[in-house]
């Protein structure tokens, strides 16, 4: 198969950036995406001119490191799969391949299809977990966890942190990312104690970082790879107002009556 | 203070939206099944329009409930605007560099229009307002009855009887209906009170009801400017000879003046 | 010869680790923000004692090469993780997983660290619910459990799938909470280039900047390496394309034994290679044998379609030749059986590959589309995805990638490699799996190594170096930057015409050849004459475009495969000097009639440890030798 591949190349996050067009010839369909991008690599290397910068790493779709938009989609074609997991055969012979960084104020571009989302590793240090110490802890079964609830938990944990829900959202929103990781940690009983600091925290920062609001598109829900559900953002909604609007349980201190 | 780290966020600014957006749904509710009186006739309807200054005249004066709402209204719109506007501003931010191709996948006509639905509302209100309220803008007879108030049923008559005065009507509502589509479904989902059970019924809801808005808002003008609607007593559709009104033909001929 | 003193605690051995805590020495607690400790990789074993370390109050600097900690390898692991229980009351006991494990690695492993790790495991599964690891759970709301390849009990914990992702991710957000803290600073996009040793004892470590390509040092009171294991040197894998052995193999030519790096482990049941194009190979979890049955036509060449061959044609070789175990042998056993049927001849791909069959039609049968697809769902679609196959229809075609490597840096019972300081955990040293790994036992060791034993053991050499500080300024630091940039220039001015990934897939056919999951003794040579002319090449020939300064993958890609070679030389070597059959390490001359394997114990019952001798030097050999206490050896069998 032969595709006419347009990549966007940009030497630095100073520099202007263009797409570039490439020919690549004699692809499997049976090759995936990044391998179909391994080969151009290669050629380009063989020619002595720079290889494409893109990250890739597990190539089975769950370490989250792909970051392309591929023809306008996050990821690329198809649903529920990283861009590691789209194969050739998505497309067809002699197609024009359009292939964008995600994009977003706060997902910085480093260098052609690379970018900085280190925002998201900031929104987990204001509260994406629970506080225990590494020791011996109580038994986990004297905490029963209802099924349903443990696969609801899991459902908004298999987030993979690829920020395709940024990339793939009109307003650039971090909401469905955020609200997985409050969900899942919500939802389990687990996560209950540092509950209301952990979603004032998470999206506090999730607004400095730069992202987006919501404008309800599902969009995200769409791109993402592992179909996370914008009913999280729902939920997260819920539990901000909560959060920020609710009386506190305590109030601690002495009071005079004078 | 709480309330102000709440609107800080784009999550308050959403709920605030959702919120301010409800109230103006139940608005135009109310005032869909108003309007739906035109089909009770003249009397019944220019009598509601009364009832609504007079009702609980006791306490707040004449038209002291209507002020009420209105001011209501106002600041709803007003938070409603100013959130979004916010909103826009802060999404315009995220991406300061967009896409050169990309395309969309799962939202909507409703969800992606809402920006210039929403504007199109805006002036809209304000055009109807002046043309239907105050009188300021008086393209077609209008009178006012003797308490100073708007006659509706000659007015609104008189007014969808030029057609692009009904289609304007009818497009505005066809935009508010797209507007809702997205708005009534999206005032759910921001507040948290969707789920995947829920969905379902909250989407028929949007739907039904922002449909179910426009056939009741934009039946007025197309019945009655389809001649389906009678005129008002005593009036063939050009000259207006009045019955509820006393110093009608004055207000008349400042209407036609300002026509001129 | 390397000075090897593996300091295993006297006394019984389930006594052991609580013994050797009672002894250690301790930092105090306000003391530990004095000391600064490093810990190189995130995966499941340095995430958790980075977060661990962390919180106990130590300074810890943690690097990685990926855009954050949360993408390491170990999110892949898909099966589940062990710990001994009993949740099923089906016999399972601490001694269980440890005479499961000790087996299951053929007797080529310390039995003190696989018994502490039994030990440990349920502790593990105690600390991931604590911090919030969805894992699976009964109608009841209990913890779920699956049964694993190799076991006779169900003790496998997991969530859907993803249990390495969900293990990862708690630790992951453990260390966020750390940085949170301040006590921890990430360092992400960052690969180490060196280590430094000063007198003969870990003290900082020089890394590149993989976005600006500069050369930094950081100093140490203590260097902690959890860069994982090595198989990417086969090029085909199941590891990630970026998983590499550098961290590994500089602190090797900086001193550290290198211990079994023979031992590789093939994963039975991976998507096979389809073509040139390939970079990776896709595993799928070994839970599909819980329920697919392995087979081959009986007929060479049947290229009949799989659905229209009937029972009689079918050759389950698992089932027939190993009647207790069945389907659910041991990776090393199903791996190796897969070579012999596919070497035989009868591999379903005919002359187009090699691969053998994993039918779900009869658990379809019985169980239902829908129970089967609730179990494995997720591997279906991915499969599916794949090959374009549907795998409800016609049976999976399988066969063995590499996978795991048991071998790894030389560490003591404290987890410490031969330099003092220096300390490798989790999958990048070589204790407790000797010459196979049972499966999901490799997160087990992780987390084990990672949340309860290096942040207890790390203080008996921490408290002996109390304000024993290096400055930043020492001399060494700037030869080693000097001596890694020279590295760098070298490699981007050979200017050649070989790409690094053409280099390392040559490399990759020579070692999945003669290294992969049979070896012989004149195969090897041969190897180490291919691995020698292709250094050569890659001294000469090698290109790599661009600049330095600045993101470079190539350059990166380059330096990883400078590495591979070194240490594929030295695989060859050790797997050549193996003299015997154990576990994954299969050599031909070794085997019975059936083609088991025969061990050696009177001369191989020990871990090889090899020393660094410097630039195209052979290296030195060092024995541990290893007791068989609480487990006597025997002949593994599964039959």
């Amino acid at each position: 198969m032969k595709y006419t591949l347009h990549i966007w190349r940009q030497e630095s996050p100073s520099a202007k950036g263009d797409f570039v067009s490439y020919i690549v010839d004699d692809i499997s369909p049976d090759s995936s995406f990044l391998e179909m991008m391994d080969l151009l690599n290669e050629q380009l290397i063989a020619k002595g001119e720079d290889p494409v910068t893109f990250d890739s790493d597990c190539r089975e779709g769950i370490c989250g490191s792909c970051s392309m938009v591929i023809d306008g989609r996050a990821h690329g074609p198809g649903h529920g799969c990283t861009t590691c997991e789209v194969r050739m055969r998505s497309f067809r012979d002699g197609d024009h391949i359009y292939i964008e960084p995600f994009r977003s104020a706060a997902f910085p571009l480093i260098k052609d299809l690379m970018v900085d989302r280190s925002a998201f590793d900031r929104i987990i240090e204001s509260g994406g977990y629970v506080t225990v110490h590494s020791g011996p802890k109580p038994e986990p079964n004297s905490l029963p966890i209802p099924h349903a609830v443990a696969e609801h938990a899991m459902d908004a944990a298999e987030c993979i942190g690829c920020g395709a829900c940024v990339a793939a959202c009109p307003n650039g929103a971090a909401m469905l990312f955020t609200s997985a990781k409050i969900s899942h940690l919500g939802l389990l009983p687990q996560g209950e104690p540092e509950h209301d600091t952990r979603v004032v925290g998470m999206v506090h920062q999730m607004e400095q970082e730069g992202f987006g609001a919501c404008t309800n598109h599902a969009e995200c829900q769409d791109a993402c790879p592992k179909g996370i559900s914008i009913s999280f953002i729902s939920r997260m909604n819920r539990a901000f107002a909560k959060a920020t609007l609710r009386e506190p349980d305590q109030r601690r201190g002495t009071m005079s009556n004078q | 203070m709480r309330l102000l780290k709440f609107y800080q966020s784009s999550i308050g600014k959403k709920i605030v939206a959702a919120v301010t957006g409800a109230i103006l749904f139940l608005f135009l509710v109310a005032h869909m099944l108003g309007n739906l009186k035109i089909y009770s006739g003249a009397e019944k309807i220019d009598a509601y329009s009364l009832h609504l200054r007079t009702f609980m005249e006791g306490f707040f004066g004449f038209g002291g409930f209507l002020w009420i709402a209105r001011v209501v209204l106002l600041v709803a719109v007003v938070l409603h605007i100013t959130s979004v506007v916010l909103l826009i501003r802060q999404n315009r931010q995220a991406r300061p560099i967009r896409y050169r191709r990309k395309r969309r996948f799962a939202t909507s006509i409703a969800a992606l229009s809402m920006i210039l639905t929403g504007p199109w509302i805006l002036v809209y209100i304000v055009l109807h307002i002046l043309q239907f309220t105050t009188g300021t803008l008086q393209p077609t007879p209008f009178k006012e009855t003797p308490q100073g108030i708007g006659a509706v049923y000659f007015n609104l008559w008189n007014a969808f009887q030029v057609w692009w005065i009904a289609a304007l009507y009818v497009v505005s509502m066809a935009f508010i209906c797209l507007h809702l589509y997205h708005g009534l479904w999206s005032m759910f989902q921001s507040v948290g009170w969707n789920n995947p059970d829920r969905n379902r019924n909250v989407r028929l809801f949007a739907t039904i009801s922002s449909i179910a808005l426009f056939l009741g808002f934009s039946s007025v003008p197309v019945l009655v400017w389809a001649d389906v609607v009678p005129p008002p007593a005593g009036q063939d559709g050009t000259v207006v000879v009045e019955k509820v009104g006393v110093e009608s033909p004055a207000l008349v001929a400042e209407g036609q003046d300002s026509r001129d | 010869m390397i000075e090897l003193n593996p300091r295993i605690p006297d006394g019984a051995i389930e006594d052991k680790w609580e013994k050797h805590l009672e002894h250690i020495k301790l930092v105090g607690p306000n003391n530990r923000r004095k000391y600064d400790i490093i810990v190189v990789g995130t995966g499941l074993a340095g995430a958790s004692a980075a977060s661990s370390l962390a919180s106990q109050g130590y300074n810890v600097n943690c690097f990685c090469y990926q855009d954050t900690p949360r993408r390491a390898h170990s999110i892949a692991a898909q099966g589940g993780i062990n710990a001994a229980k009993n949740y099923r009351d089906d016999g399972d006991t601490v001694y269980r997983l440890f005479y499961d494990t000790q087996k299951g690695g053929d007797f080529r492993s310390r039995e003190a660290n696989v018994y502490r790790l039994a030990q440990l495991s349920r502790n593990i599964i105690d600390q991931a619910v604590a911090q919030g690891v969805p894992f699976a759970r009964e109608y009841g709301g209990m913890l779920a459990n699956r049964s694993f390849g190799g076991v006779l009990v169900s003790r496998t914990f997991y969530c859907r799938g993803q249990t390495g992702q969900q293990l990862l991710l708690g630790a992951y957000q453990s260390m966020q909470r750390c940085v949170y803290d301040g006590t921890l600073t990430m360092h992400s996009r960052t690969e180490l280039q060196d280590i430094v040793v000063i007198d003969g004892r870990a003290r900082g470590i020089i890394v590149r900047d993989l976005v600006t390509g500069e050369i930094r040092s950081h100093t140490a009171d203590a260097v902690v390496l959890a860069t994982g294991g090595y198989v990417n040197v086969y090029f085909h894998s199941t590891n990630a394309i970026n998983s590499n052995a550098t961290a590994i193999w500089r602190a090797h030519r900086r001193g550290a034994g290198f211990g079994n790096p023979c031992m590789v482990q093939i994963h039975p049941t991976c998507i096979p290679n389809s073509g040139n194009f390939q970079c990776k190979l896709t595993l799928m979890s070994e839970s599909l044998r819980n329920d697919g049955r392995v087979w081959v036509p009986r007929k060479k060449g049947d290229d009949r379609d799989p659905r229209d061959i009937p029972e009689e044609d079918r050759y389950y070789y698992l089932e027939e030749r190993y009647p207790s175990f069945g389907n659910l042998v041991p990776r090393d056993v199903a791996s190796r059986n897969a070579k012999i049927v596919c070497d035989d001849g009868f591999s379903v791909l005919g002359d187009a590959g090699r691969a053998v069959y994993l039918d779900f039609r009869d658990a379809l049968e019985r169980e239902g589309r829908q129970v089967i697809s609730e179990r494995y769902g997720n591997l279906f679609a991915m499969y599916n995805d794949i090959t374009a196959d549907d795998p409800y229809q016609t049976p999976f075609r399988i066969y063995p990638a590499p996978h795991y490597s048991m071998g790894g840096l030389w560490v003591d019972y404290n987890l410490m490699t031969n330099i003092p300081g220096l300390y490798a955990i989790g999958e990048a040293n070589f204790s407790d799996h000797g010459a196979n790994r049972l499966g999901a036992s490799s997160m087990m060791q992780c987390l084990a190594d990672g949340y309860f034993i290096l942040p207890q053991t790390i203080g008996d050499y921490l408290h002996d170096i109390f304000q024993d500080k290096i400055p930043e300024d020492h001399p060494a630091f700037a030869e080693h930057r000097a001596h890694v940039q020279e590295r760098i220039d070298h490699l981007m001015g050979i200017q050649g015409t070989r790409s690094p990934m053409s280099l390392h897939e040559e490399l990759g056919q020579v070692m999945w050849e003669h290294c992969g999951m049979a070896r012989t003794g004149e195969g090897l040579k041969k190897a180490i004459s291919h691995i020698e002319s292709l250094k050569e090449t890659f001294r000469k020939d090698l290109l790599i475009p661009g600049t330095a300064a600045g993101p470079n993958q190539a350059l990166e890609r380059a330096g990883r495969v400078a590495d591979f070679l070194e240490l594929a030389d030295l695989m060859c070597h050790d797997a050549l000097h193996r003299d015997e059959s154990c576990g994954c390490h299969f050599r031909e001359e070794h085997q019975t009639d059936d083609g088991e394997v025969v061990r050696n114990d009177e001369k191989f019952g020990n871990v090889s440890i090899w020393e660094w001798k410097g630039e195209d030097q052979p290296h030195e050999l060092t024995e541990e030798p290893l007791e068989f206490k609480a487990l006597p050896l025997m002949t593994r069998s599964y039959k």
